[in-house]
């Protein structure tokens, strides 16, 4: 439960509320559908029994039981005829209903007691016969109880009527607000589940950029849609930070990460010729161009990242650190023939970096009194989701490049294995 | 109150209750017009148990006329159950109307069932119908058998406490009472 609570407040208002109200929806919409079958049961409550049968049967059987008692009077031994009548008019007034659904009719129920009354009245009358005025008022009781059930019988028809009629129109109105409830709740369901389709794209995308820079990472590279559709000319650079570490060791690894995002923001700038500018991991970086000229834009792209490079690192104080570009070309022939490519540009990359780390440690670099440097980044962190809208713009721009370049030129590019004479060119940073 | 002890009350209770038995012979009790139970004011000879009061046509063969008697001789079905014009349960009995049919006659011989009342109301249906709804000819209320101001000899009763939704106005109409004649067909 606990769990459940932590994991509902995790999640962004707009979803939280349309879940209160799907919640809140589904709750109204089982009491709803209760309040329907409690009503169905009473309609048919209602309706089950043929009241005004009831009380009009009743009312020919008592004109009945006044012949037999006529009968008997005349002396013609009806008096058998008038007990069994008897007899059948006490168990149908053990039948006879002075309630529907729940509801009582007074009126039924007098009538009921006044009727018992003249039975028993008639019923000792016939055990032990006495005067012809008592008889005659026991037949005057009987007339006045089938002239009571002639005026149930058309009470019975109007209420019946007016009950059930009443309790239709409450069914009609509890099914309208059902219908109601569950429109909302369906479209409360289609946003939610738009919302969740919207959160595992946002997620997606979040996976391939890398949260420091707001770079692409190397899931750009297994993405078909930052990738070639056919066979095109790529060239790649793998740029590596000279003396990374040393930066993390005297300043921190927080003006490590600065430094990381100045670079990233030069490449942002320098490489926008390009097709993929990505953060490998550590302090290295990848630009890929794909198609026409890929060679010449990625040599364009990498002198101006050398060249912006040095201006930063020195207006922001970082002294003492280089860039390592190595640079493999071939044709593009899918992920795997790319992971070749990054893998040539990066051996070209590491022979220049020894090469160049010789020559640092014999004049010295990275002074002991060097100031603390001092860029910061117009970048992100601010909040998670400002990252993150940072990370999906600058996505989204990389992400059209190769698309276009694939579109125009892949189709001129004869498909086929790495080009065998793809030339590893090594560039080094004064 | 507080000086009446219970013992008083037991008595006072037992002083009441034989007033009562004894009230429906008094003269006092006819003046005021009540107090007697109608259902025994208008029991007939026909009430007794063994008087033969509900004649039989089968598909072939004479009509016999049986008792109830000769209906508690069959294998009886209990049903605790309200009924359409009392919302309290009584424990009915009597033979299913499945077990009735199949004593008179042959099985799938008949498919029609006629029953009629001693007012002349009659009830006709399917018996696969009336089988399927658990019908029960009822001849016992609360272990006693009914005399005909009490429904009796016999009725017609479906178990709609366990099975609430055969409980509509058309089982209502076929829950026949006084039942004087029975045609199979």
């Amino acid at each position: 439960m606990g769990r459940l609570v932590r994991h509902l407040t995790g999640i962004g208002g707009l979803t939280r509320l349309l879940i209160v109200f799907t919640c809140l929806f589904a709750g109204l919409a089982i009491a709803m559908s209760q309040r329907i079958q409690a009503s169905q049961t009473q309609v048919i409550a209602i309706s089950g029994y043929n009241m005004e049968f009831a009380y009009t049967r009743t009312q020919v059987e008592i004109i009945k039981l006044q012949a037999a008692l006529l009968q008997s009077r005349l002396g013609d031994g009806g008096e058998d005829e008038a007990r069994l009548q008897l007899a059948i008019l006490a168990g149908r007034l053990t039948t006879v209903p002075s309630s529907v659904g729940g509801i009582v009719f007074p009126e039924a129920e007098k009538a009921k007691r006044d009727l018992s009354e003249s039975l028993k009245a008639t019923a000792r009358f016939l055990a032990d016969p006495l005067s012809e005025a008592e008889a005659l008022a026991a037949s005057e009781r009987l007339s006045a109880d089938a002239r009571a059930f002639t005026g149930l019988g058309a009470l019975a028809n109007t209420r019946q009527a007016g009950l059930v009629e009443r309790a239709q129109e409450r069914l009609q109105h509890d099914i309208a607000m059902l219908n109601l409830l569950l429109v909302h709740l369906v479209f409360v369901g289609l946003v939610l589940v738009a919302l969740v389709i919207a959160e595992r794209a946002r997620f997606a995308r979040a996976a391939e950029t890398d949260s420091l820079t707001g770079l692409g990472n190397r899931l750009h590279l297994k993405n078909p849609a930052y990738l070639p559709a056919a066979s095109a000319s790529t060239a790649v650079a793998v740029i590596d930070v000279d003396r990374f570490k040393q930066v993390n060791d005297r300043w921190g690894h927080a003006t490590g990460d600065d430094l990381l995002r100045l670079i990233a923001d030069v490449l942002r700038r320098e490489a926008s010729g390009c097709d993929l500018t990505l953060r490998l991991g550590g302090d290295e970086f990848l630009i890929v161009a794909f198609g026409p000229e890929a060679r010449a834009r990625l040599d364009a792209g990498c002198a101006g990242i050398e060249r912006g490079f040095l201006l930063e690192t020195r207006r922001h104080g970082f002294s003492g650190v280089g860039l390592s570009i190595g640079i493999a070309e071939g044709a593009w022939d899918g992920p795997q023939g790319i992971d070749a490519l990054i893998g040539r540009a990066d051996m070209a990359m590491y022979g220049e970096k020894n090469r160049r780390c010789v020559e640092a440690s014999a004049s010295g670099e990275m002074r002991a009194d060097a100031v603390m440097p001092s860029y910061r980044a117009p970048a992100p962190a601010r909040g998670r989701l400002l990252s993150l809208l940072r990370a999906i713009v600058s996505r989204s721009s990389a992400a059209d490049a190769p698309r276009r370049s694939a579109r125009s030129h892949g189709s001129s590019v004869a498909p086929g294995a790495m080009s065998p004479g793809a030339t590893e060119t090594d560039l080094t940073i004064a | 109150m507080g000086h009446f002890n219970r013992r008083d009350l037991l008595v006072a209770a037992i002083l009441a209750g034989t007033a009562g038995l004894l009230a429906p012979g008094s003269r006092t009790a006819r003046a005021a017009g009540g107090g007697d139970d109608l259902t025994d004011l208008a029991r007939l000879p026909m009430d007794k148990p063994d008087a033969p009061v509900i004649a039989i046509a089968g598909p072939s063969g004479p009509v016999r006329t049986v008792s109830r008697e000769d209906l508690a001789g069959l294998e009886q079905t209990v049903l605790t159950t309200h009924m359409p014009w009392s919302p309290e349960v009584h424990h009915l009995e009597g033979p299913s109307l499945a077990r009735f049919v199949s004593s008179f006659t042959q099985k799938d011989a008949a498919d029609e069932i006629s029953i009629e009342a001693i007012d002349g109301f009659i009830v006709t249906a399917p018996i696969a119908e009336l089988v399927a709804d658990g019908a029960v000819l009822v001849i016992r209320q609360d272990g006693d058998f009914l005399p005909v101001s009490a429904k009796g000899p016999a009725f017609v009763m479906f178990p709609f406490e366990e099975r609430p939704e055969i409980a509509d106005r058309s089982r209502f109409g076929r829950c026949i009472w006084q039942i004087t004649r029975i045609t199979i067909s």
